[in-house]
């Protein structure tokens, strides 16, 4: 009965994203207080139904409930609990309805803070995101249901693919979720903006802590997805430029922008134009990913043709929305007056160009990412647009922008002194051109452009903090002084600094790889040793074991340095039975910011002999260790109480209004 | 019932909350006038500006252009809040419509998709409960079963005395193959064929005996006797639905389809034979259309139908049987397979064979004596089939 009434629950929650959507909007287009009043609880309700819904779908994989065909297609009795829980939304059809619970409780939220929005702005977003619900709901009930029952019912299931048994699941997908759907709110505020008719400062500042919300779990779960590869997929690269990584790194792009030019539109209420469409974008961008991710047409565009009917219903969705909304903001972009004027050079002019690059980027990785999938709906042609394209266009474009990242914060609004910021930055300046001949000198013979890389890498990491530097007074100040200044600092001034040196903290890691990575693929049989970056590895043994629903041929790896043992790696072939699947488990051992990686290959017909791949990583951790700061910077600026406003109080003379209403 | 009372609660619960504002008065929802939000954050912003200043983080020329530019948002925020008091005032209560509209439209429209959707009615089936469940049938079965034993108890008395009563055996043998007790039914089949003569139903209840000796197999044995029944009379629908069955297993899977289409379309064949048989044409697969083209496929009424069920049942069970030795027997030769011991420790409690169960789950602990992963795999594999170890301390 209770799988049946999650069903009930989640009809029930698609019945109610309609009310979500209709009163609403009705209520404040009629001027009824009534059905505004309703928007918060109906977004309550929604949310609750979808929550107990998920939950029973939960529930039936804990107890593997195998007359629920979605459970038969993925999940095993004999699956560890962690699996069979992250199992749900390891599969279409579960995966969509963590999306929907995310959109709901993203509308939840809204509805519990949003006390600071006027209601009415508070209830046209709630009904656009009702809309979004409504959507996507109706999607899983009519095209992925994964209530759908099956009787008789099989005594056992068909297993979770193996490359998504791993913690990695647990985490990743609802980080990457948060973030995906959490742009949802930035694009209900701008449509409700755009139907509402008033864009100003004060929307963009209430729209600011939602995107600035989404922008930190979308970062972390980008960079937590790219660890998980690295360690899973036992090919040592940590970013393919595949399309599902592109689709979560386009609205992360448009999602960057975005946060910057709403900072520039809550300042000086300029740049409304490029916030509104960048909020439009940033969503789309997530909406598209979902659709390449969700419709198959990744696997092969044919294979999408033979079966459309998801990938259609989702490309409808798609088009609904991003037509509609673009629909709207061409209607309604004119009425939109012209802000603060500002110089080219100034803090609003940098981050003009921020928003150009990020943009021009994000439209260089759609191309990317598409342009394939289009040649192969035409000609029937499989190309692949790899790596070589993306570091040909994306990289260079970045450049410019990374070495002018720490002179924004230092150019004043309106009117910006770039001569004076170049001054104060001088030092930094020094310090990372240091670093490049550094690294020039150290590894002989380095390309020129890892040193250049280095370089840029430590430029932005200490240029970052060269406003808190300078806002301390440091050195003349003195230490107490400089310390009560930068604890009086707005923590938003630290938000930017950490995320800013968090990019260079990445650059660093990205060039050290990729410059300094050593490889080496060979035969190896137990008891053979081979020399990798200075530390001698040796193969002990390989053992067979039994996992719970695998069994595991795993080596023993003892690495040396200067002939002591430092630490042993046991990388494995695992075999999932269920599905008799093989998968790579990576050995990793991590000294400092580098690691020593180790991936087993084939076994050697008729020989004890096993392709080993190592890999030397140097500083490969800065690559995730960059995000985490970004997210740190992030929080900062999330936690200034600056973003918190109260919400005001009725004025005595509305109050008596009313009483002589009543 | 249960599940129409708990979807309507859910329903009445959310619907309850969700109309709540719309219900209560408009006393409580006074609320500020839409500008003054505005207004707040204006407000707010030329504080942190006076902040700003007051820390010198902001020079005195660029202050005086934020200050003014502030300003001027405030006055015009101000402005729009002193037209719209002005205003208000009006009562503004034009929804009702709408809202008992969505009342009413949103209970039906939930049925409607539902019952589209989904299975009213059809419980969870966890799969430990399925298990405990299947063991609880079996169960009864050996109830029914032991009562069938008491009968076959007495007549085998009663053949002791009188070893020579034709009549008898035909009675006791059927009741053996009912038991599962293929040789002791053999036995009495060809002791009744002894005493009163072939006929056609002996011979093939003979070749049924055969069948289940043969774990489910219709070897050589078995066709003899169905063929001779055959001879004797080629109605006679056990021997047809075997035949069938013969070929389906050499690999005539066209042959048995026809053959069990035209046993399911014989009005003379016994309803229990036509049952397994459309068990049979159901269970490889063909629809009921392809041997006899043209033909609308056979009808059966509820009676077969139940028949069926009962029947493929015990056909069914036989097949498992089968299987199920043959992974024994292999577990033997082979024990190091930790998914064979427990696909066959399942496969006993299955059955109901709870005693094979038992024994297998000592023989798999025996078997990984060396091993401690395995071994606690099993035992923890049996632990969750409820089925407790016993090995451990003896």
């Amino acid at each position: 009965m209770i799988v049946e009434l999650g069903h009930y629950s989640l009809v029930l929650a698609l019945i109610l994203a309609i009310l979500q959507t209709v009163v609403p909007f009705v209520g404040v287009k009629t001027g009824d207080d009534r059905q505004v009043a309703m928007a918060p609880n109906l977004a309550f309700a929604v949310f609750a139904a979808l929550a107990f819904s998920f939950t029973v779908l939960t529930w039936a994989y804990v107890t593997s409930d195998f007359s629920l065909l979605n459970v038969v297609e993925n999940s095993h009795s004999q699956k560890p609990m962690l699996y069979k829980i992250t199992g749900v939304w390891g599969n279409h059809e579960g995966s969509m309805m963590l999306w929907v619970l995310i959109l709901a409780l993203f509308g939840a939220l809204v509805a519990l803070f949003g006390s600071n929005l006027p209601p009415s702005l508070r209830a046209m977003v709630i009904s656009v995101q009702g809309l979004i619900a409504t959507a996507f709901t109706g999607f899983i009930l009519f095209t992925s249901n994964p209530f759908e029952r099956l009787s008789p019912a099989p005594f056992e299931g068909n297993d979770l693919n193996p490359i998504l048994q791993d913690v990695g699941l647990a985490i990743h997908p609802p980080l990457l979720y948060l973030g995906y759907v959490g742009f949802s709110i930035c694009f209900s505020f701008a449509i409700a903006a755009l139907i509402e008719g008033r864009i100003d400062a004060a929307w963009a500042r209430w729209v600011r802590p939602w995107t600035l919300a989404a922008w930190i779990f979308l970062t972390a779960g980008i960079a937590m997805g790219s660890y998980w590869a690295y360690y899973e997929l036992g090919w040592g690269g940590w970013w393919f430029w595949d399309p599902v990584e592109n689709a979560s790194f386009m609205p992360w792009l448009a999602g960057t922008a975005l946060l910057h030019s709403a900072l520039v539109m809550e300042k000086r209420e300029a740049l409304k134009v490029w916030t509104v469409l960048l909020a439009i974008l940033a969503f789309s961008l997530s909406l598209l990913g979902t659709f390449l991710v969700r419709s198959g047409v990744l696997t092969s565009v044919h294979a999408f043709a033979t079966d459309p009917t998801r990938g259609v219903v989702i490309l409808g969705i798609l088009v609904f929305f991003i037509g509609g909304a673009l629909i709207l903001f061409a209607l309604r972009s004119s009425s939109l007056s012209n802000g603060g004027m500002f110089h080219p050079i100034s803090r609003e002019g940098g981050l003009v160009l921020n928003n150009l690059v990020l943009t021009t980027a994000t439209a260089t990785v759609f191309v990317g990412t598409l342009y394939p999938l289009a040649v192969e709906a035409v000609t029937g042609e499989k190309i692949s647009v790899g790596a070589p394209y993306f570091d040909a266009t994306f990289v260079p474009l970045m450049v410019p922008l990374l070495l002018a990242v720490p002179f924004g914060p230092l150019l004043a609004w309106k009117r910006g002194d770039i001569y004076g910021a170049a001054q104060r930055l001088y030092v930094f300046a020094g310090i990372a051109l240091v670093a490049g001949l550094v690294t020039l000198w150290f590894a002989t013979g380095a390309p020129v452009l890892a040193a250049f890389g280095i370089a840029i890498g430590f430029w932005l990491l200490f240029g970052s903090f060269a406003e808190v530097w300078q806002k301390s007074g440091l050195p003349k100040a003195g230490l107490s002084k400089a310390a009560a200044r930068l604890s009086g600092m707005p923590r938003s001034v630290w938000g930017t600094a950490f995320a800013h040196a968090g990019l260079g903290v990445a650059v660093l890691g990205i060039v050290s790889v990729s410059a300094f990575q050593q490889e080496r693929v060979l035969r190896m049989s137990p008891g053979d040793s081979t020399e990798l970056a200075g530390y001698v590895i040796s193969f002990d043994n390989v053992e067979a074991r039994e996992g719970p629903n695998f069994t595991e041929d795993v080596a023993t790896f003892v690495v040396y340095r200067d002939s002591d043992p430092i630490a042993t790696i046991a990388p494995a072939k695992r075999l999932y039975t269920a599905r008799g699947m093989p998968t790579t488990e990576a050995g990793i051992h991590t000294t400092g910011f580098s690691q020593v990686y180790v991936a087993l290959g084939d076994p050697v017909e008729g020989t004890d002999q096993i392709v080993v791949r190592l890999w030397w990583k140097p500083q490969v951790t800065l690559i995730w260790l960059g995000p985490v700061l970004m997210m740190i910077g992030g929080l900062f600026s999330l936690s200034d109480r600056r973003l918190r406003i109260g919400a005001p109080t009725p004025s005595a003379k509305r109050r008596e209004t009313l009483a002589a209403a009543e | 019932m249960l599940f129409v009372l708990a979807a309507a609660s859910l329903t009445i619960l959310l619907m309850g909350f969700v109309f709540l504002p719309a219900l209560r008065g408009r006393k409580a929802e006074a609320v500020a006038d839409e500008h003054a939000f505005d207004l707040t954050v204006y407000k707010q912003q030329l504080r942190e500006l006076e902040a700003d200043i007051e820390r010198g983080a902001i020079p005195a020329a660029e202050a005086d252009y934020a200050r003014a530019e502030m300003g001027r948002r405030l006055l015009a925020a101000q402005d729009a809040v002193d037209a719209s008091q002005n205003a208000a005032g009006k009562a503004r209560q034009a929804g009702a419509p709408v809202l008992a509209a969505a009342a009413v439209f949103a209970p039906l429209a939930t049925i409607l998709v539902y019952t589209m959707t989904g299975s009213p009615g059809m419980d969870s089936q966890p799969l430990a409960t399925r298990v405990a469940e299947m063991r609880e049938q079996v169960a009864a079965r050996d109830l029914q079963d032991m009562q069938i034993t008491e009968l076959v108890a007495r007549a085998e008395a009663h053949l002791n005395q009188n070893p020579d009563d034709g009549r008898g055996w035909d009675v006791l043998a059927p009741m053996y193959l009912r038991l599962g007790r293929a040789a002791d039914a053999r036995n009495a089949f060809e002791r009744s064929i002894a005493i009163q003569g072939e006929s056609a139903a002996r011979r093939s209840g003979l070749g049924q005996a055969y069948y289940m000796l043969a774990g489910g197999l219709v070897d050589a044995n078995a066709r003899v006797e169905f063929v001779r029944a055959l001879e004797i009379d080629a109605g006679e629908s056990r021997a047809r639905f075997f035949m069938a069955l013969a070929a389906a297993q050499s690999g005539d899977e066209a042959g048995a389809l026809r053959a069990w289409q035209a046993l399911v379309g014989d009005p003379n064949a016994a309803p229990e034979w036509q049952a397994a048989a459309a068990e049979g044409l159901r269970r490889f697969g063909a629809p009921a259309t392809a041997a006899t083209p043209g033909s609308p496929a056979p009808q059966l009424d509820a009676e077969t139908m139940r028949d069926a069920e009962e029947m493929s049942a015990e056909d069914r069970s036989e097949m498992i049987a089968g299987m199920v030795a043959q992974l024994d027997a292999k577990l033997r030769d082979n024990p190091d397979d930790l998914a064979g011991w427990q696909r066959l420790i399942r496969s006993y409690l299955v059955l109901g064979r709870e005693t094979d169960a038992r024994e297998a789950l000592e023989r798999a602990l025996a078997a990984f004596a060396q091993d401690e992963a395995k071994r606690d795999a099993v035992a923890q594999f049996a632990a969750t089939l409820g089925l407790a170890s016993g090995g451990e301390g003896q």
